[in-house]
């Protein structure tokens, strides 16, 4: 089960910022972690490499959702005969 | 702790320390590409491919700092997942063996190493020696940032416009035909043309070949069984040729009366779009002086002077049936099928290329085939970004950024204002178009050479320079002339050079590319470029922060501060002239959205850079929506579509020439070319491109896949003039102008063929150097050389010899 550690840039615009927010609490995948300004720490942990990536496509949508900068991807207990 | 839960805190632990500023400034200025994955312990990360004007996006493949895959983008519109041979093999153009990879001067007649720090004394003390005699020569290829870091240098900074770009050999005619219709730059249609035209004319160019991805395009439609018809109008039968319902063979500069023929018949058949005409169009006719605005005439006047444009006396001119020119004409005078029109370099390099263009232009707002998808005359570029960083950035001699001109006093002040310099910093005078240039760098300095230094960047003018032997060569011979050369390989032109500085190349820096159809691309620097490589922008910076510290006015603003100085109001000055600190911030980012300023006032707007950061391009004007989103365009002066076109109205060309919302339709007369066969020269000359090279060759020779499918250039004969020379496949024979002569094999019946008395060579070849023969006679507007036509002669070289 892949575990992606990942930054977001939100936009400065205070209400796409809190919808942001909101979709981004509703994800039982997702853990929100610190926020410093307008960049927000989140770690994600889906259930095959091909989820994580939809999940970190999905992100970049978000409205209030600017940049998305990935840190660290683990995968040390993915099976890579799964598909991705 | 369990390890799930060990690997989460680090995890979270890993993203928040990446919320600390340094971490933050290092990786948006690296990587903060959303699109960012990892397979495989390859990563994986979006870039537009390298090499055309059609802007394919790819995905790179990168693992232990080298590029090791590359895949064609699904989810990119422009190209869907598919790409070229050539951009299949797009990263190994990073790894030939022979890379620059250090300063050279030379010495001698020898090219030294020497450091960095004194390359870049030895270029500022070339400006300093006279500002107004150092030129840069720059490209399509360069990158958005770049062109706008040359551009800023020079016309900022140095106060003179002697920048011009390679792109004037290319596209400089488009623009002007551009400007003269629309009194605005760039198609107002996109690729999506391509998806819904029930008619696909293709005028003077070889798609099949030279935009394959967007011909594949429309192969596909008719493979899943929609009728495209494919109308094929060149000077020899191509690749393109194979795919076409009809082809047009007309002598060389004839395509002038073609147009004009299809006018006649709309008119004589009282087919043209009357409403459409009357509502939304004027007229123009060549003005005495000749300028590129011309004179208003009436359409009685305009009707007039098409009439002698018969069938019969076209075809007499062009050599195509009169048959085929009325077929044209009722294709045209068809409203409801789609016609799409696109061109290159057939109507481009042409001494009436201008014309060429505007009569292209005219034929489809005369018929009415404009505005609708699908309906549309569109010119596509070659280079990647000849439009968005020639054409947008404006890095021609006469231009300034998003489509100013330096001869008009409100865009000067602009660029001023944008760039913080005091007034009167740039200057009126329009510096010298590409011809000239090298001509006066060529000429000695007692008789008005007065231009004493090149710096040329991303590209490579001894050999794509017409008539290079009087271009170039005689430079080298003039001890005062001193020839810079940013490049990635060793070239025709860094062999001839002075200093040579080597370049970082592709994704081996941030970049920003814009393609045919105004999409602005951006990628993020994925591996390191090899030994003392470095960006071309970063040389640019460096340059101009050497002549700030030798206390050059024109480095700083009307504040005091580094022209190119970031850090912003009271913040620390970021030493980004100092390469260990380049990648400190993006600086691309601050380029581009310093650059995006000037977009407005010609309604070429630019969203902010993070856009581009989430998007596979954005198709300019594009416009922030009130819900915040950036909304892009797709077909400019519709009223569907556009968003300055006011509520209501149909249609508006709001840069209009005419100053009424009404774009240009000329009327140009037939006019022989300066040089035409003879007795002496009995041929027509063509030079051209393949599939599988690039230009000149210089990233395409080296891929070994590319190279061994076409290994060197040729001259392509038709059977019958081979035949009556005694002229075997593969004989070398020795081709003539009156500038050169040069030795190559004959290819009868091969990919191209050329009617009897045309000779077609491509240039990519720097063994086999075939601008040593062609003609560097040129547009009287866009300065444009003709590359397609000049006389020949080809002669039997001895068996033995």
């Amino acid at each position: 089960m892949p575990i992606s550690g990942l930054v977001l840039t939100l936009v400065a615009a205070p209400e796409l910022r809190c919808r942001a927010l909101a979709a981004l609490s509703t994800d039982p995948r997702i853990t929100l972690g610190e926020q410093r300004g307008d960049r927000l720490a989140l770690v994600t942990e889906t259930t095959t490499l091909g989820e994580s990536r939809d999940l970190a496509e999905s992100l970049i949508e978000i409205d209030g959702v600017a940049l998305l900068e990935v840190v660290t991807v683990d995968f040390s207990d993915v099976d890579f005969g799964e598909a991705a | 702790m369990d390890r799930r839960a060990f690997l989460r805190d680090a995890a979270m632990a890993a993203a928040t320390l990446a919320l600390s500023p340094a971490t933050a400034a290092a990786s948006s200025a690296r990587r903060g590409s959303p699109y960012l994955r990892v397979v495989d312990g390859v990563t994986w990360d979006k870039a537009p491919c390298r090499f055309c004007g059609t802007g394919c996006h790819v995905q790179v493949g990168v693992k232990n700092g080298r590029v090791v895959a590359i895949a064609g983008d699904a989810n990119a519109e422009v190209n869907k997942g598919l790409l070229c041979v050539k951009g299949y093999h797009v990263g190994l153009a990073l790894y030939g063996k022979d890379r620059l990879t250090r300063p050279l001067l030379r010495r001698n007649g020898k090219l030294e190493p020497i450091t960095w720090d004194e390359a870049l004394e030895i270029v500022a003390r070339r400006v300093l020696r006279d500002p107004k005699g150092f030129a840069i020569y720059g490209s399509g290829q360069w990158t958005i940032p770049e062109g706008y870091a040359a551009n800023k240098l020079m016309k900022g900074g140095l106060s003179s416009n002697q920048i011009d770009p390679n792109a004037r050999l290319c596209m400089a005619s488009a623009v002007t035909g551009y400007l003269a219709t629309y009194g605005v730059d760039e198609p107002a249609g996109c690729y999506d043309d391509l998806d819904r035209c029930d008619v696909l004319v293709v005028w003077g160019n070889n798609p099949a070949e030279m935009h394959p991805v967007l011909f594949s395009r429309v192969m596909d439609r008719r493979s899943r069984g929609e009728k495209v018809i494919l109308i094929d109008i060149g000077t020899r039968r191509t690749r393109t040729s194979a795919f076409a319902d009809h082809v047009l063979t007309f002598k060389p500069n004839s395509d002038l009366a073609l147009a004009n023929g299809i006018m006649h018949l709309l008119l004589e058949r009282d087919a043209h779009a009357k409403d459409f005409v009357a509502r939304h169009c004027a007229f123009r006719a060549d003005s005495s002086p000749p300028t590129l605005d011309g004179k208003a005439i009436t359409f009685e006047e305009f009707r007039r002077s098409l009439a002698p444009y018969t069938p019969e006396h076209v075809s007499q001119l062009s050599g195509v049936p009169a048959a085929e020119i009325e077929r044209l004409a009722s294709l045209f005078s068809n409203r409801d099928l789609r016609i799409t029109s696109i061109w290159c370099m057939g109507p481009n390099q042409h001494t009436s290329g201008t014309a060429m263009n505007t009569l292209l232009h005219a034929v489809h707002l005369l018929s009415g085939h404009f505005g609708r998808p699908g309906d549309a005359p569109t010119s596509l570029t070659g280079q990647p970004s000849a439009c968005g960083t020639v054409r947008e950035v404006g890095t021609l001699a006469h231009a300034l950024p998003g489509g100013g001109v330096v001869t008009n006093a409100q865009h000067r002040k602009q660029a001023e204002e944008i760039w913080g310099v005091p007034a009167g910093r740039v200057s009126a005078k329009p510096g010298y178009h590409t011809v000239e240039l090298w001509r006066r760098f060529s000429t000695p300095t007692e008789r008005g050479g007065d231009i004493h230094t090149i710096w040329v960047q991303v590209t490579n003018p001894a050999q794509s320079l017409p008539n290079v032997d009087a271009l170039v060569t005689p430079s080298r011979k003039l001890p005062d002339k001193f020839l810079i050369v940013s490049d990635v390989y060793p070239t025709a032109t860094t062999r001839i050079a002075d200093l040579v500085l080597p370049s970082a190349l592709w994704v081996e820096k941030n970049g920003m590319f814009g393609n045919s159809e105004r999409r602005t691309q951006q990628w993020f620097k994925m591996v390191d470029p090899p030994g003392q490589a470095r960006d071309d922008a970063w040389q640019l910076i460096a340059v101009a922060r050497r002549l700030h510290d030798k206390g050059f006015a024109g480095m700083r603003d009307a504040r005091g501060r580094f022209l190119f100085s970031v850090g912003g109001e009271g913040q620390p000055e970021r030493p980004i002239w100092d390469w260990a600190h380049y990648y400190d911030v993006n600086v691309d980012e601050h380029l581009f959205d310093e650059y995006r300023r000037f977009t407005r006032h010609k309604h070429k707007d630019l969203a902010p850079y993070a856009e581009y950061v989430k998007a596979r391009g954005l198709r300019w004007p594009v416009v922030q929506q009130p819900d915040g989103r950036w909304r892009e365009t797709k077909f400019r002066f519709s009223g569907f579509d556009d968003p300055y076109v006011a509520k209501g109205k149909e249609f508006d060309f709001y840069h209009s020439t005419s100053k009424d919302g009404r774009a240009q339709i000329w009327f140009r007369p037939y006019a022989p070319p300066p040089e035409s066969p003879d007795q002496e020269y009995p041929f027509w000359l063509c030079t051209g491109r393949v599939l599988e090279h690039w230009h000149t060759g210089t990233l395409t020779i080296r891929i070994p896949q590319l190279r061994r499918s076409v290994p060197q250039a040729y001259v392509e004969l038709n059977r019958e003039d081979a035949r009556r020379l005694g002229i075997q496949n593969g004989e070398i024979v020795r081709l003539e102008t009156r500038r050169g002569a040069l030795d190559l094999p004959a290819w009868i019946d091969g990919r191209g063929q050329p009617p009897p008395g045309s000779l077609f060579v491509p240039f990519f070849d720097e063994r086999l150097l075939v601008n040593q023969l062609t003609l560097d006679a040129h547009d009287p507007f866009s300065k444009q050389p003709d590359y397609k036509k000049c006389a020949a002669r080809v002669v039997r070289r001895n068996k033995h010899g």
